[in-house]
């Protein structure tokens, strides 16, 4: 396997001509899953640039042509352990030690942002949140979050009573776990959101999996 | 006192002004506060000297005086009278526009706002009802300006001008047909979208607000007022009009202008659908405006008017729970234009829900109560056939997503209550139907066992006894029948247990027992009938002949059965003879469900 080129010298990483998305991308499509892993840089890209800053893109970039953990150079049982969403062809079986009463949670979530791990949502309690969701390929289908960072103070994150059915059964399991402050990244299968109708108004295909980066802002 | 019989025809205008302004401003020089001075008939005077310079033609010379520096007291104090001769020209005289317009533009520079927002209310209130869409277009602009430049209680002044102007507007039938939406005879297109330009500027002032983060309680309650607006147009003319979005009209245009507004305003959609964030208005107003979020929910989810504004989150069989009360709603009226909207929502909500997984709790709730009535209800009584059409698919469509126990208590409930044979056929072919997936699939115990038996016996049932008129439950009757030849052929699968199997043929041999007098009874009877038609007959020909020959007038011929009348003898016959035939097929249908039954009393287990 041929080593990938370097496609940008010092002086170009360090400009500001080059987006923090480009050095991502190239990154996703070169480096070794657990390269990745350790470096925050798996998942959505636009995620991704949000959480990191251009300097570590530039350390990562040098560090893999140093390491050479390219693509292909993991050992194979890592890649298949790996939770993250880099593109896999079949879904493997989660099974899990806890089993709840109708199998294991058709969802998964990493936490991106810890909350005060003190108010957790009961069920019935009324939660807000700031969301973004996209499908698997990236495309985002709905958010509720203004462009402009500003724009934030006068719209209202979305509310409503959790744990009774309202939302789709990813949202109403993954909020009970999550505590005030906290952002996470759920990764919903599509039996616990849209199922085999997938929501065609809304831009959601049959039997898709979302993926949602929620904020719980409160919770009454 | 000033005359009164002044005549127009002769005396030119600039005197007669004149010579009513002398007259005023004697009094301006003896008091500091002329206004209080004024009596109501100063200000009727004034009025109508204006308003007859306008009809003589000197329209030019009133803007004169008004623009007259020297009158510009008398103008504070009165002008305000001239609105309303005003627009009257300017609806009806397209020549006077423009020196009309810098009259009216004048007036609004001098005049109190106040003052002025009262005469437009005033205005709007009076306005000629064969004039409603011109006035309002002239007097628009005018308001607007008013309005902006008032100070305070602006919001409530934009409230009551939007009431009252949508008052009038509602009174303007709704174009019914495309020809008649592009006609725009009565104008009622084009102001529905005067009146949305209209709030712009207020409702960008808001949003201004909002993003400095500075609102005011006047600025939440301008957003109220707005909102008010949006609600009372939805129900009127949007609810009553048809809006498709592959026929993009103007009403459609003002549709999706309503949305935008909401929208800016900052108006949840979930929150007005699902949550009802209308208790922020009073109990009267929540109360009409369930129409208007009925109509609301139709925009959003039917013809899909921002639809990529709304969460796509929430759980769809939550949000079939939350537009089953709006379905309720449209679906109670008996207007085309609310049937078809509730329909349509109806089908689309369901739609979004896997079948066979509405659970049975859900029909406990008073709407998924009474919106399958309604729609039941629409099946038997609608006069109009596309409408029924449209019912019956989604009343099926609505049984296929109910999990079998919300489908057994579903048929109880219509068995029980529809008092309708057509319904009550269709619900015991659906129940034939759920027995049979029930035998060849999966073995559902609300179809077969014990729980079938209660619904046999409302199936297998005749209303009135051996006395049950066959010909108006015939469906019910036929379907019932063809269910239990369709039982006793599937005896197999429904022997294994012999207590319900002993509880079947029980209730079939007292219901075939029943329908055998029944059928024999109303043979008889209709024979009769039909017998006593011929003897009519016949005895009428002979009467004719024997009128025939002699000169005599006959006294009008006694009709024996005054029942079956206001039909020709030949269709009496007609209908009776197909009664007839009814219980022919009936009867053959019993025979062989006997033969059937003997058939497998024969066969060996």
């Amino acid at each position: 396997m041929a080593e990938p080129a370097r496609e940008w010298s010092d002086e170009q990483l360090k400009s500001d001509d080059l987006p923090k998305k480009d050095l991502i991308k190239f990154l996703q499509d070169n480096a070794a899953h657990s390269f990745l892993n350790e470096h925050k840089l798996l998942g959505n890209i636009k995620n991704v640039a949000k959480t990191a800053k251009k300097e570590q893109l530039v350390i990562a970039y040098n560090q893999l042509f140093e390491s050479k953990r390219f693509k292909g150079t993991d050992p194979v049982e890592d890649v298949t352990e790996q939770v993250k969403a880099v593109k896999v062809e079949e879904k493997p079986k989660e099974v899990k030690a806890e089993v709840v009463d109708e199998g294991p949670p058709k969802y998964t979530k990493a936490v991106l942002k810890k909350g005060d791990k003190t108010n957790f949502p009961k069920k019935g309690d009324t939660v807000s949140c700031w969301y973004t969701g996209s499908l698997e390929d990236g495309t985002v289908f709905d958010t509720n979050i203004p462009a402009g960072a500003k724009k934030k103070k006068q719209s209202k994150p979305l509310s409503f009573k959790v744990g009774l059915g309202k939302v789709i059964r990813g949202w109403d399991e993954a909020l009970l776990t999550m505590s005030k402050g906290e952002t996470a990244r759920l990764e919903i299968e599509p039996e616990w959101a849209y199922g085999k109708k997938g929501v065609p108004d809304s831009k959601i295909p049959p039997n898709a999996k979302l993926i949602f980066e929620v904020e719980l802002v409160s919770v009454d | 006192m000033l005359r009164t019989s002044l005549n127009w025809q002769q005396s030119k205008m600039s005197s007669t002004m004149n010579y009513s302004i002398s007259l005023l401003r004697k009094r301006e020089i003896k008091r500091e506060t002329p206004e209080e001075d004024l009596k109501p008939e100063d200000y009727q005077q004034f009025r109508d000297v204006g308003a007859a310079c306008l009809s003589g033609g000197d329209g030019q010379q009133l803007l004169k005086f008004i623009q007259d520096e020297k009158n510009q007291g008398i103008v504070k104090s009165m002008g305000c009278g001239l609105l309303a001769p005003l627009v009257d020209e300017l609806v009806r005289n397209k020549k006077s526009h423009d020196h009309c317009q810098a009259a009216f533009t004048q007036l609004i520079m001098t005049c109190s706002s106040r003052t002025l927002l009262d005469s437009f209310l005033e205005l709007i209130e009076d306005m000629d009802p064969g004039a409603i869409s011109e006035t309002i277009l002239v007097l628009l602009p005018h308001l607007q300006t008013v309005l902006l430049q008032l100070d305070d209680n602006r919001a409530a002044g934009v409230g009551l001008a939007l009431s009252a102007l949508h008052k009038q507007l509602s009174r303007l039938p709704v174009p019914y047909t495309q020809q008649q939406e592009e006609a725009d005879e009565h104008g009622l297109c084009c102001c529905c979208v005067a009146l949305a330009t209209f709030t712009r500027p207020f409702i960008d002032g808001v949003k201004k607000k909002d993003e400095n983060c500075n609102p005011t309680p006047e600025d939440d309650e301008l957003k109220t007022e707005i909102l008010k607006f949006c609600m009372l147009s939805l129900k009127e003319p949007l609810l009553e009009a048809e809006l498709n979005r592959d026929r993009k009209s103007t009403l459609w245009r003002f549709a999706v202008e309503i949305m935008i507004i909401l929208a800016a305003i900052k108006e949840s959609l979930p929150g007005l659908l699902f949550f009802s964030s209308l208790r922020k208005f009073t109990r009267m107003d929540t109360n009409l405006f369930q129409e208007s979020a009925a109509c609301l929910a139709y925009l959003l989810f039917v013809q899909l008017i921002a639809i990529d504004t709304f969460p796509a989150v929430f759980n769809p069989v939550f949000i079939l729970q939350c537009n089953m009360e709006h379905i309720n709603q449209l679906l109670s009226r008996k207007k085309e234009s609310h049937l078809l909207k509730g329909l349509a929502l109806f089908a689309k909500s369901l739609e979004k829900v896997e079948d066979n997984s509405l659970p049975v709790g859900l029909l406990d709730l008073e709407s998924f109560y009474s919106a399958p009535q309604n729609l039941r209800q629409v099946l038997t009584d609608c006069p109009i056939q596309h409408l029924r059409e449209s019912g019956l698919k989604v009343f099926q469509l609505f049984i296929n997503k109910l999990d079998a126990e919300a489908k057994h208590k579903f048929f109880r409930c219509m068995l029980k209550t529809s008092h309708h044979a057509g319904v009550e056929g269709y619900i015991v072919n659906n129940i034939r139907r759920q027995i049979q997936s029930s035998i060849k699939s999966e073995a559902n115990k609300w179809f077969l066992g014990t729980e079938l038996l209660p619904l046999l016996e409302l199936v297998l049932s005749l209303p009135q006894a051996a006395e049950t008129d066959l010909l108006t439950n015939m469906d019910k009757i036929m379907e019932s029948l063809n269910l239990l030849r369709y039982l006793l052929m599937r005896d197999k699968e429904l022997k294994s247990d012999a207590d319900v199997w002993e509880a079947l043929c029980r209730i079939k041999d007292e219901y075939l027992k029943m329908l055998r007098v029944c059928v024999s009874m109303s043979r008889a009877y209709y024979s009769v009938e039909m017998k006593a038609l011929k003897e009519e007959q016949k005895l009428k020909a002979k009467e004719v002949k024997e009128q025939a020959r002699s000169t005599r007038l006959l006294k009008t011929i006694t009709v024996k059965h005054d029942n079956v009348s206001h039909m020709s003898p030949e269709v009496q016959y007609q209908v009776l003879q197909s009664a007839l035939v009814t219980f022919d097929l009936m009867e053959s249908l019993v025979v062989r469900i006997d033969e059937i039954t003997e058939e497998k009393q024969a066969k060996p287990h």
